[in-house]
């Protein structure tokens, strides 16, 4: 049944440019005062106008227009399929590992661009996603890799990109993207020495304050360190639960030494022995979510086509996600980013301890740089000297509480041994005070020998 | 009008300026779309940075509003992980083809499903209207104060050499055309291209004469022209105008279709994951062996390395192994270090060597260094490589043993019996067990081979000794 014909200017939309006067063949519009005055009897109902229109301010009803199709896509489910090594004992390769955690983690989605030492990664990927359900693409360098996974996870799907030191620059711009969308994605930077092409196949630490203050502008970021082939795995899995939970880009760092050696592993059932977190899920309908309600520290993101429209901008922008240049709502956006990261300190910031308890001098040490000090802390103990290691496992935000608990017994000393000249250094002399650190620093492309903590502990 | 229901009313005005025609276009893909029957939950509007791109923010899709000239990563990304959406990218001129000129050819190259809107005014119009890669040569603009005198890109041409399947121009001045070449493209599976032509009323058009709206959009329509009236027009006529129509619509199986079909299939038929290892009790001598695997490219040295790591858990120790690699691939020194003890392993690298394994000369002269402050280091040498052995080293003819059994690339396994026999670090149980689970190829030859260098290394005394 056709209904009236109804013609209007929404004039709250006209800008008053004039485009459309001479589209109507029929004299009904006019310009008056950079308004369009529209004459009723003159006008045809052909429509003709409202395409030229660049203000999508004429609004025409021919009465028959058929309703749109209403239609709600299925949520994509990761648990759909999973194909494993058979659980128990493996002698697996760091990059190996990481890329099992993924997969025991639901990542479903790897974009990457090849560089060493990072490109086993890439390699192992290839294979894996798709016998999970899942995809792998080759980009043509590493922006486009991590355009590529902010984008998948947008859309619902766990994803991750690997990369070491040129790339891991290159890929700032858009880990900020996914920093202010509140994206989860894993990246995964193996640290080769630096700086620039530097030294590629060797190992070093120097991208550490990269990981925290790489893309521009005041961010919140998780940076973990992994000190073994085992928690290559488990702490990919841990990445990818932290960017879950608390919607932001979590980076792994490990060193060269960790991604390429082979040790034993334990692989869990992926069913049964591993806990997955995915990301919060609306309860409001969709006429009510906003993507960035402030109600929660961490608001809900539903996958794309289920029906929740929404807007995602790296511009500043409110709870519903639409930009903004209001500076309460500029100041609200990071106060809350801070708050929901901060606020859980003792949920993120992980720590690893040996010997710390009676110790009066304290080994400072991640990655496989701890794995000398403990064998230093160890023949040092061995020759009386009640030394211990602490070892940050999440690097950013650092365990600032335990090593400051550590600081209050009098008279502990703190080294700092790391393949860099001093990042890590500086926070913890920060936060125990100068005079009570010393260091061992090193960024020759040479890892630190045990023998050369012992020196310092000395 | 179909065009209104896709909208986020709330949302308007737009903050494009009067006259802008980068509203015609956009109103010409909501009216592509309703005709294309898109549900807007199907339906993901992906923009970089720029005037065009802002048009995101006013459409009721799911919208990503992204980073300059990367749009078509994000889209890419959202169009691999989830084929079921429908992927449209809106991009500006500049965002499409300077800042993001290589993901442009490449997304076009990989033939990703979606389709993308290239907004094309001739000028950056947000920062203030400098010179972008089509502004005309000879038009003026803030960073072409003298006339631009760089020739311009011919987005069409470019999108078609870069292999997509469909390319099409269209201009604001003609919006019901430019509808009907939207839906086209909309209905394209694979990467579509659609250059809209459109105007910067506020930038371009004053700094070059076009001081009305109405002569810009004058001025435009002139310079469109329909592309069956090509071949009739001189090379004169033609210069400095656009041909608008379809020019590439040769659809063919796209990047996720391929993928599905061609590549998920084998990975799950073909690649069979690794069974656990069953660890047996072989006590190894104490201390910490630290290993040094050396000779050159070619031997199997590294997968030496990872054989003799895993025989080493399969007893129930432990291990760590990590390959030596420089920027050659097959030329200089293979070097592989093997940490191995009965007890947990902290530092993974060799730092005091107690055992070389070496299999040329020019591996155990570089080598013999970092074994020789060992009180008794064990060096293990091949006799067909190494003419004269240190003292105190074993000399096994490893490649010789492995030439007799027919096949001299398991000189490496030859090597792997002789080590086990001499030092009695790992069990030839182990040792088999972990040739059968990784070496498919020649599988028996190379078991043979593990028992002729356990025979030769049962045999073998110290050079002097």
């Amino acid at each position: 049944m056709a209904g009236k014909k109804r013609f209007q200017v929404l004039e709250d939309r006209c800008k008053g440019c004039g485009i459309c006067v001479p589209s109507c063949q029929f004299d009904a519009l006019e310009l008056t005062e950079n308004k369009i005055r529209f004459t009723e009897d003159k006008c045809k109902y052909c429509g003709i106008c409202t395409y030229h229109c660049p203000d999508l301010a004429l609004w025409m009803s021919t009465g028959e227009e058929k309703e749109l199709p209403e239609k709600r896509l299925p949520p994509p489910d990761w648990r759909a399929r999973t194909v494993q090594p058979e659980p128990g004992i493996h002698f697996l390769q760091g990059a190996t590992a990481c890329v099992e955690g993924a997969i025991a983690a639901g990542c479903r989605f790897y974009a990457g661009y090849p560089i060493t030492p990072s490109t086993e990664i890439a390699e192992e990927m290839v294979v894996r996603l798709p016998q999970v359900g899942g995809r792998f693409i080759q980009m043509e360098d590493e922006i486009a890799s991590m355009g590529a996974i902010v984008g998948a996870s947008a859309s619902g799907i766990k994803s991750m990109t690997a990369t070491s030191g040129p790339g891991f620059s290159l890929m700032q711009e858009n880990l900020g993207a996914a920093c202010m969308r509140e994206i989860p994605v894993v990246v995964v930077n193996v640290m080769r020495g630096g700086p620039c092409t530097g030294l590629p196949t060797r190992p070093s630490q120097g991208d550490v304050m990269q990981a925290r203050w790489g893309t521009h502008g005041d961010h919140q970021i998780i940076a973990l360190a992994p000190w073994s082939v085992s928690e290559m795995f488990w702490l990919t899995l841990r990445a990818f639960n932290l960017s879950e939970k608390y919607r932001i880009p979590v980076i792994l760092l490990p060193d060269e030494i960790i991604a390429h050696m082979r040790e034993r592993i334990v692989l869990p059932d992926y069913r049964t022995g591993v806990e997955v977190v995915d990301r919060p899920q609306p309860l409001d309908p969709p006429e009510r979510f906003k993507p960035f309600d402030d109600r929660w520290l961490v608001p809900p993101l539903p996958p794309y086509g289920v029906g929740y429209r929404f807007h995602l901008t790296g511009l500043t922008h409110r709870p519903d996600g639409f930009p903004s240049g209001d500076a309460h709502v500029a100041a609200a956006l990071l106060e809350r980013h801070e708050r929901k990261i901060r606020g859980s300190l003792a949920d993120i910031a992980q720590v690893d301890e040996h010997d710390t308890a009676d110790a009066a001098i304290v080994v400072v040490a991640y990655g496989s740089v701890a794995r000398s000090a403990r064998e230093a802390v160890r023949n040092s103990r061995r020759r009386g000297r009640r030394a211990g290691l602490f070892r940050p496992v999440t690097l950013w935000p650092f365990p600032e509480d335990r090593l400051v608990a550590l600081a209050a017994q009098a008279n502990v000393r703190f080294v700092v041994a790391e393949m860099n000249r001093g990042q890590i250094l500086h926070e913890v002399e920060r936060l125990v005070g100068r005079g009570r650190v010393s260091a061992v620093l090193q960024a020759d492309g040479n890892p630190i020998l045990a023998r050369t903590i012992e020196r310092a502990i000395d | 009008m179909k065009q209104q229901v896709y909208l986020r009313n709330e949302n308007f005005p737009t903050i494009l300026c009067p006259g802008c025609g980068h509203g015609i276009v956009l109103a010409a893909m909501l009216r592509g779309i309703a005709k294309a029957g898109l549900a807007k939950n199907e339906i993901v509007l992906v923009s970089g940075i720029g005037c065009a791109s802002r048009t995101t923010g006013y459409v009721d899709f799911q919208t990503l509003h992204t980073t300059h000239g990367r749009a078509l990563t994000f889209a890419t990304g959202v169009a691999v992980a989830r084929p079921e959406l429908k992927v449209i990218v809106v991009m500006g001129d500049g965002d499409a083809t300077a800042i993001g000129g290589n993901h442009f050819i490449h997304a076009a190259r990989r033939n990703v499903n979606l389709t993308a809107v290239v907004f094309n005014n001739h000028i950056y119009g947000m920062t203030g209207g400098q010179t972008s890669p089509t502004t005309p040569m000879g038009s003026f603009a803030s960073t072409s104060p003298f006339g631009n005198f760089e020739p311009p890109f011919d987005i069409v041409a470019l999108a078609a050499a870069a292999g997509a399947p469909f390319v099409a121009r269209g201009t604001c001045t003609e919006p019901n055309k430019l509808e009907q070449i939207l839906l086209k493209a909309f209905r394209t599976k694979g990467f579509s291209v659609v250059e809209a032509m459109s105007t910067c009323p506020t930038t371009y058009g004053p700094r070059n004469r076009l001081k009305t709206i109405e002569a810009y959009m004058d001025w435009l329509r002139d310079r469109c022209y329909d592309l069956g009236k090509r071949d009739k027009l001189s090379p004169e006529e033609r210069d400095g105008r656009w041909a608008c129509g379809t020019f590439v619509d040769e659809p063919r199986p796209h990047f996720t279709e391929r993928y599905d079909r061609e590549i998920a299939t084998r990975a799950v038929a073909e690649i069979r994951l690794p069974a656990a290892i069953q660890a047996r009790a072989h006590a190894m001598p104490p201390g910490k062996h630290e290993v040094i695997i050396a000779g050159k490219a070619g031997q199997g040295i590294q997968k030496l390395g990872a054989i003799l790591a895993e025989c080493v858990l399969c007893d129930g120790n432990h291990a760590a192994q990590i390959e030596n690699y420089g920027p050659a691939a097959r030329t200089g020194i293979s070097l592989t270090e093997v940490v191995a003890s009965g007890e947990t392993i902290d530092f993974p690298l060799v730092e005091n060597g107690t055992v070389l394994l070496a299999m040329t000369r020019e591996a155990l002269e570089a080598q013999l260094p970092r074994v020789s402050h060992a009180p008794q280091p064990c060096v293990i040498v091949d006799s067909t490589h190494v003419p004269h052995p240190p003292r105190g080293a074993y000399s096994v003819p490893l490649t010789a043993a492995a030439r007799e059994l027919d096949l001299p690339v398991a000189a490496n396994i030859v090597l792997l019996g002789a080590y086990a026999a001499i030092s009695q670090a790992i069990s030839l149980e182990s040792a088999s067990e972990v040739i059968a689970r990784t070496v498919h190829r020649s599988a028996e030859k190379n078991l043979a081979a593990l028992r002729r260098g356990w025979a030769l290394g049962t045999d073998a005394r110290p050079v002097g000794a």
